[in-house]
């Protein structure tokens, strides 16, 4: 556990960002993707290419939870608190990476939804 | 440069000679011509503030005539052409002129101090961008006064803005005017974040970073994804209005909606860009009003992050009635409807940290508690509006008006209010009264809501916004009545606070450095703080330095930094580990020479294109000598 620790605190500061960056990418990705394509879809007479963005940013999505998850992991799975210990802080980076990842995954859901329902021709 | 633990800073060997030189090293330069040469970020803070309540009183005004406007049917104070001056102004002047520069103004006066340094990265460039806008607001209220004032609403829509629908000058200027803002703010927003990821003490990581900062280091970053946007909106509108492009003209192959598209994109993040700040004042002000640290540090973080990005996927919901795909909109209300996670739980955050607190009501958190009833209603009618089948019913009825002054009078001007009551005897050295605080805040409390709520009912009964007068048997004339009331009560309630205000800078309570007892750096800094913010950079071991230190009696401060020249300490981005010490400029009469430059080509292109030639020269020269360097046989 001890050596875990010290492999998180002698992680590249960048790489701690990946959580925060992949997800919301992730979810642009597919809000502007989806909604460039329902034109397309409507023309191609088929929304299989709107579930396919889904199923693609949403892997990507679920990546970037992946990456902070396995960061998070390595400096010691404690919710994050603003202590000396030197992993505090790299606690902090990969938790908050995780839940904007997750939650970029989840707004990936809620946009994907739509597309069982509604027409593209609509 | 090192980094020492005395019992208190006093016991560092300080003469008062070293002191008075550290003084005179950041002093600001007296006298008429002094005045515009001043960079010192506390200066242009609180500048940007009182400009800001400045432009808010005159919005608030005409917000007041419209109401009298409105009270009963067929009124004529004024004519349909003034109303839509009117209205048109009142919005532009509040979200562009008021609500952003006043919360850039807090960030830029109180981040510095909140994070322990001395000043903001770039202190030449923060005066620029407040002449910009200085200028830019007097242009824009000038314009009224010469009956040349915008009138096609706050956001401008063509084709009505076209040069075919609305001749004259008054769109040129509102177009003018907003490039103007944008570029005031992307300068406020470049120099906060460099600030904040690299300026803040020895010690405060990112995971101990005050939730003020981190709400104004989020707002900056949607401000630099959100801002150019609408630049580029305008630019295209004043090219077609100019020079005859065709950008938004529909028979030439443009397209109105890239505007609406354009416009919103901005638009709403703008909306967050204003909330944002606000929920980092009230997290500030729970804090010491509770006396003990947040529930949910991270989640509270996490939530403004959140907020942030998603606010950039909500624009096409004021799109809803204009006939795009259905499928396309619906991903728009699924983001809209998410965006209530995050703003939920830091709701649920707040009630876990007053609960069961011995909460010191005084009037800040009073502001505050109004917030979360005013929010909670307004974030409700959000959700509300959010579906497309309502919004459809609801699009552009006064339900809307109710919905947004809610939103935004309730989240963001309410613990404005609140944020300025806390802060006060910080900027000024005086107590503001607590009686009058709270008078004060009881009338705006029931004004607001006897001037909005009845406009949720009257949106759901047909009216229309933007309408100058109604006639009797439409049924709307006792809520009408019942709203320039609560208006008038709101007016009042605000007009409290600004007598106190102006009563305090004379008869006040002196104010100790920390008189509510807060856990955060600005409080370390003398009231009002002496030129030089702190005198040792202090050292940070946890969130909450000040409590710290009175259990410990112990602080640790950075020595070494020199007194004779702008010396703040550099750290790193994560962990605030110091790297190294950055030289500050002194101050200098070029970035007001710079703006009044670059405004004479902004104004003078609505006239003839001649002006941006000119300005493009003038605006050079002054760079030139704006950043001519230091002579290298200086010692500095």
């Amino acid at each position: 556990m001890a050596d875990d620790v010290q492999d998180g605190g002698l992680q590249h500061p960048l790489r701690l960002w990946s959580g925060w960056v992949i997800g919301p990418a992730a979810w642009a990705l597919h809000l502007l993707g989806s909604y460039l394509l329902v034109p397309k879809a409507c023309e191609a007479e088929t929304v299989w290419l709107l579930h396919a963005v889904t199923l693609v940013t949403l892997m990507l999505g679920l990546a970037g939870v992946v990456v902070a998850w396995r960061q998070w992991t390595r400096a010691g799975r404690r919710w994050p608190g603003s202590g000396d210990d030197g992993t505090s802080n790299i606690r902090f980076m990969a938790v908050m990476g995780l839940l904007i990842s997750a939650l970029s995954s989840l707004l990936i859901v809620a946009e994907g939804v739509p597309s069982f329902f509604l027409s593209p021709c609509l | 440069m090192t980094v020492e633990s005395p019992a208190n800073p006093r016991d560092l060997t300080d003469s008062p000679e070293q002191t008075a030189q550290l003084e005179h090293t950041w002093h600001s330069p007296g006298g008429f011509i002094g005045w515009f040469t001043h960079v010192n970020q506390r200066m242009i803070g609180k500048r940007f503030i009182i400009t800001a309540f400045i432009f808010f009183l005159l919005a608030g005004i005409l917000g007041v005539l419209m109401r009298l406007q409105l009270a009963g049917p067929e009124q004529q104070l004024f004519g349909p052409e003034l109303y839509n001056q009117f209205f048109t102004m009142h919005g532009t002047v509040m979200m562009f002129f008021f609500a952003i520069p006043v919360m850039e103004g807090f960030a830029i006066y109180f981040v510095p101090l909140m994070i322990g340094t001395r000043d903001m990265a770039f202190p030449r460039l923060n005066a620029f961008g407040y002449y910009v806008y200085l200028i830019g607001g007097i242009v824009l209220i000038g314009s009224l006064l010469l009956n040349m004032a915008p009138n096609a609403g706050w956001f401008n829509y063509v084709p009505l803005a076209s040069k075919e629908y609305t001749p004259g000058y008054g769109v040129d200027v509102w177009t003018t005017m907003i490039t103007f803002i944008e570029v005031s703010a992307l300068t406020a927003a470049v120099e906060l974040i460099v600030t904040t990821l690299r300026m803040r003490a020895p010690g405060m990581s990112l995971n101990r970073m005050p939730l003020f900062v981190w709400a104004a280091l989020v707002m900056s970053f949607m401000i630099v994804f959100a801002m150019p946007a609408v630049i580029v909106s305008s630019t295209l509108l004043i090219l077609d209005r100019l020079v005859d492009t065709q950008f938004f003209i529909v028979e030439s192959g443009g397209e109105p909606l890239l505007w609406q598209h354009l416009f919103w994109y901005f638009g709403h993040p703008e909306v967050y860009i204003i909330l944002v700040p606000a929920l980092g004042m009230i997290s500030t002000i729970i804090i010491t009003f509770t006396g003990r640290p947040i529930y949910g540090y991270t989640a509270l973080v996490l939530s403004v992050v959140a907020i942030g990005f998603v606010s950039f996927g909500l624009w096409v919901h004021h799109m809803f009635t204009t006939g795009l795909p259905q499928l396309g909109m619906s991903f728009f209300t699924a983001a809209s409807a998410t965006i209530a996670i995050p703003s939920g739980v830091q709701i649920f955050c707040w009630i876990a940290s007053l609960w069961g607190a011995r909460i010191r009501f005084a009037t800040p958190m009073l502001w505050v508690l109004g917030f979360f009833a005013i929010f909670v209603i307004g974030g409700l009618t959000g959700v509300m509006v959010a579906s497309i089948p309502f919004d459809t019913q609801v699009h552009d009825t006064f339900f809307l008006v109710a919905h947004f002054h809610y939103v935004l009078i309730g989240g963001a001007v309410f613990p404005l209010i609140g944020a300025t009551y806390y802060w006060w005897p910080k900027i000024t050295g005086r107590m503001m009264s607590e009686a009058a605080g709270k008078w004060s805040f009881w009338l705006a409390f029931i004004g607001f809501n006897v001037t909005f709520f009845p406009m949720h009912q009257l949106g759901l009964e047909g009216m229309p916004r933007r309408i100058y007068t109604y006639v009797e048997e439409m049924g709307w004339s006792e809520l009408n009545l019942l709203a320039t009331v609560g208006a008038l009560v709101l007016a009042t309630g605000f007009g409290i606070t600004l007598v106190n205000a102006i009563w305090s800078l004379f008869r006040g309570q002196r104010a100790e450095p920390n008189p509510w007892g807060a856990p955060t750096l600005e409080w370390a800094a003398d009231s009002p703080p002496a030129s030089y913010n702190f005198r040792h950079i202090p050292v940070v071991k946890s969130r909450w330095p000040l409590w710290d230190w009175e259990r410990d009696r112990e602080r640790g401060v950075v020595t070494g930094l020199r007194n004779d020249r702008r010396e703040v300490v550099l750290t790193s981005i994560l962990d605030a580990r110091p790297i190294g010490v950055q030289v500050l400029p002194e101050p200098t009469i070029w970035p007001f020479v710079s703006a009044v430059a670059a405004s004479l080509g902004f104004v003078g292109i609505i006239f003839h294109p001649i002006f941006f030639v000119i300005a493009f020269f003038l605006v050079f020269f002054s760079l030139v000598a704006w950043f001519w360097p230091r002579r290298p046989w200086r010692k500095d």
